[in-house]
């Protein structure tokens, strides 16, 4: 398109500092001299897609190698993919802004279900078919996927080439090699994805057939000749030696995490019951403090970022902590960087050095008790106790602190009312212990925000046989919990339960959820996670439509020997052990950390990490 | 501590970055190129910059301005100019960095190219409505209300070049306007369609309509 014309409609939508690339750091190659130019998709907004560290590191990656081009792409917000449609504009890339339709590869990355809609609606805005039975050569791309929700990938799998389970710094590179190596020699499509499927962590849907019983479980799961039956996800072994990257893409407009971040460790030795992340990334593997330090000072310097986060999913996990944060304030506060402590737990931290990482912004405080009472506690394996959240409370409200976040979740497994009060309860004694302080700034409220979200039960966790809560519940169990709140110095907020029941079906889904997503797409459903857009009546119509049930999918108790949609893929943790952790969740009975003691979860398959250090 | 005025022109793709925008970017610019800049004092120690005049989304400009404070007085302006280049995107140009002359609270006009593709049908049309005694529209006040204003008090001068009309407008934080109120004013008032067009702010001026400096 010529560009004055393209300018003058950027100039009729919202932010077109979207859709214009040129960023600092953004990447731009000389496309006759890359043998494989990929098409790296966020199904959502760019401000969305370009907070996400695994997007980063991917596409520094790739780019590092002179072979390949990997460019950027972001879901079109509503008002210009009307543009595009009404201007015959194909999804483009950001940096070459060529249309992705002649790309070798486009590749996806799968963060949450409700963005599955947008998936369809970019490889449709690219002009790309979407089901991969419509796409057997060589004349469109490779469309590949990867990410936490690839660990049950089966709703994506009529419209998915190649989804990578695991971590994708060395399997995605071996496929794009496979990929150039096969094209030279004058294969076919369906040899290269033959051969892919030899690769470990690399799954090809194409090549397995699901059978299913007249109850609409599945029957089994059958490969294809010489198809591996089990496939097993890819792990980084040394994070202290694998690339990383030293410039960070800095956009020109604001997104929603718009700073540097180091990533510590990868995994988390807790075992939360409910928490998926806790499972597939195990086991846990740390980045020395050294390698750390010299990471995240180079990408300060890069980017001009003001800001370095450590990123894990437990900082106070990372055993050196005080020996980086020592490391990295000796530079950072000459260069007016703040770093920021995601998730930390601050009760057994030295105060001094706390004092030092956070001089600035003294505002707000988050636990995540995640239920009301201990008893709750101990089911989902939540070790955190009343008396840590009150205790933590005391020393922050000590130091100037008013604020206070607490989140939970409502529906978890064996939950009744008294949980829901004991929510109300433990919010209460917040404020109790806020009065309590004699020191305490007079005229100065305290505010308890608590954040209910709905429980969704993930596979690869031991709430995976779980049903989810119906969604006639959810209104009386919110219900309840406002009731239970005498105090106005708190304030409740929670989901719509509709997405959290969409979001429960795709999650544990099987295959037969392509035509659902299907038909729902063309009745013009996208951005499920936006409130102004997500519209269940399309949902409603589209399950109903394919004589598919959703509560079949969310509010159902899995028997333990039930074959479920995932259980051909092996992420290292054993569906045993599972087992094991559902039945002591029922008894209310705590697992020990991996610190602590080895579960046995399985993940020591893996050769490296936390089940190989000392106890 | 001193002020240094640093002059670029804004162009291409560049244009679609706002007004905030550009302020966080160029802190970060100022932050990566290894000038000795002075940081304000306080909780969030950051980088002081303020920009002559906000330019609207969607304008080129030849002519942006933008102070920074530097700590080292004695750090030549060619070092200033020469960092920040370098690190300068597509469509951002650097081409002057200098002591300031004037206060930025003394721009008073700013001077607007406005290409059309072809203006000829109108240009007749539109020289008689800018010569017009009044020409009266709504803008929207900062409280959410609208107020009726006289267009004209705000224009200081105005030409036909070719398929360009050249405006020369009040500016600042008190009697600023939008050319492109005018140039909707005009479609509104004559129910006409505009061919489509570019604005590229040229100049700007103090109340003496000498070059801003």
């Amino acid at each position: 398109m010529e560009n004055k014309k393209f300018e003058e409609l950027l100039l009729s939508v919202q932010k077109p500092g979207r859709y214009t690339g040129g960023e600092l750091n953004s990447v731009v190659k000389d496309k006759e001299k890359v043998d494989v130019r990929f098409a790296f998709c966020f199904p959502d907004t760019y401000e969305i897609g370009m907070s996400h560290l695994g997007m980063k590191i991917l596409y520094s990656l790739f780019n590092q190698r002179e072979d390949i081009w990997c460019e950027r792409v972001f879901a079109p917000w509503i008002d210009f993919e009307e543009v595009m449609r009404k201007n015959n504009i194909p999804l483009f890339a950001l940096e070459s802004q060529d249309s992705i339709k002649t790309f070798d590869f486009i590749g996806f990355t799968l963060q949450y279900e409700l963005s599955y809609t947008n998936i369809l609606n970019m490889l449709d805005l690219a002009g790309v078919p979407l089901r991969t039975g419509d796409r057997p050569d060589w004349t469109t791309p490779v469309v590949v996927a990867g990410g936490p929700c690839a660990c049950n990938p089966e709703p994506l799998a009529d419209f998915i080439d190649i989804f990578f389970l695991g971590e994708g710094e060395e399997v995605d590179l071996e496929v794009i090699d496979l990929y150039k190596e096969v094209k030279a020699n004058g294969g076919t499509k369906s040899e290269f994805l033959f051969k892919a499927s030899q690769i470990e962590g690399v799954y090809v849907p194409s090549l397995y057939n699901v059978n299913y019983n007249d109850d609409g479980t599945i029957k089994n799961i059958l490969a294809n000749k010489g198809v591996p039956t089990k496939v097993k996800k890819r792990i980084i072994k040394d994070l202290s030696s694998v690339y990383y990257p030293d410039k960070f893409i800095v956009p020109f407009i604001d997104i929603v995490h718009d700073r540097a971040v180091e990533e510590i460790f990868r995994g988390c030795i807790r075992g939360c019951r409910f928490c998926q992340a806790g499972y597939i990334y195990r086991p846990v593997r740390e980045k020395s403090a050294e390698v750390a330090d010299r990471q995240a000072r180079a990408l300060c310097e890069s980017s001009g970022y003001d800001e370095v986060s450590l990123c894990s999913l437990s900082t106070s996990d990372y055993t050196e902590i005080k020996d980086l944060l020592n490391k990295m304030l000796s530079w950072s506060e000459d260069s007016k960087v703040s770093i920021a402590l995601p998730s930390l737990r601050i009760d057994n931290f030295p105060k001094d050095l706390l004092d030092k990482v956070q001089s600035v912004r003294k505002s707000s405080l988050t636990f995540a008790p995640e239920a009301g009472t201990q008893r709750l506690r101990d089911v989902i394996n939540k070790n955190i106790t009343e008396d840590e959240v009150i205790s933590t409370c005391r020393m922050a409200f000590e130091s100037g602190y008013n604020a206070v976040k607490l989140y939970f979740m409502l529906g978890l497994p064996t939950e009744t009312n008294e949980d829901l009060e004991g929510i109300a309860e433990l919010a209460q004694k917040v404020v109790d212990e806020y009065y309590s302080n004699p020191l305490r700034k007079k005229g100065k409220p305290v505010s308890v925000s608590v954040s209910a979200s709905t429980f969704v039960p993930k596979p690869f966790t031991p709430f995976q046989f779980e049903p989810q809560v119906s969604f006639d519940e959810i209104p009386s169990k919110q219900q309840h919990l406002l009731e239970s709140i005498k105090s106005k110095k708190i304030s409740v907020s929670y989901h719509l339960s509709y997405t959290s029941l969409l979001e429960g079906v795709f999650a544990r889904g099987d295959r037969r959820l392509c035509d659902v997503l299907l038909k729902v797409f063309k009745s013009g459903q996208r951005f499920d996670s936006w409130d102004e857009c997500f519209d269940f009546k399309k949902w409603e119509n589209a399950f109903s439509e394919c004589g598919l049930d959703p509560t079949f999918y969310a509010s159902r108790r899995r028997e333990y020997d039930e074959i479920l949609p995932w259980d051909h893929l092996d992420y290292g943790v054993s569906k045993d052990f599972l087992i094991k952790e559902n039945k002591l969740a029922h008894s209310a009975v705590t697992t020990e950390n991996c610190r602590q003691k080895c579960a046995g979860c399985g993940a020591t398959c893996f050769g490296e990490g936390v089940c190989y250090e000392k106890r | 501590m001193k002020s240094v005025r640093v002059f670029y022109k804004k162009s291409g793709r560049m244009k679609f970055i706002s007004h905030l925008d550009m302020n966080r970017f160029m802190i970060r610019m100022v932050r990566m190129s290894g000038i000795p800049v002075w940081y304000s004092e306080g909780f969030n120690p950051h980088p002081y910059i303020t920009f002559a005049l906000p330019l609207s989304l969607g304008f080129n400009s030849n002519y942006e301005v933008m102070d920074i404070r530097l700590n080292d007085d004695d750090y030549p302006l060619d070092s200033v100019c020469n960092n920040l280049k370098k690190l300068m995107p597509k469509g951002i140009e650097i081409f002057k960095v200098d002591n300031p002359v004037m206060k930025a609270g003394d721009v008073a006009f700013a001077e607007f190219r406005i290409e059309f593709d072809d203006i000829s049908l109108y240009r007749k049309e539109i020289i008689e409505f800018l010569s017009s005694e009044k020409i009266e529209a709504e803008k929207k006040t900062k409280k959410g209300g609208v107020k009726i204003i006289n267009l004209k008090e705000f224009i200081s001068e105005f030409n036909v070049d070719g398929n360009s009309l050249i405006l020369i407008l009040s500016a600042g934080s008190n009697n600023n306007l939008n050319p492109k109120l005018i140039l909707d004013t005009f479609d509104n008032t004559r129910a006409t369609n505009l061919p489509s067009y570019s604005i590229t702010r040229c100049m700007l001026y103090n109340s003496n309509m000498e070059c801003f400096k």
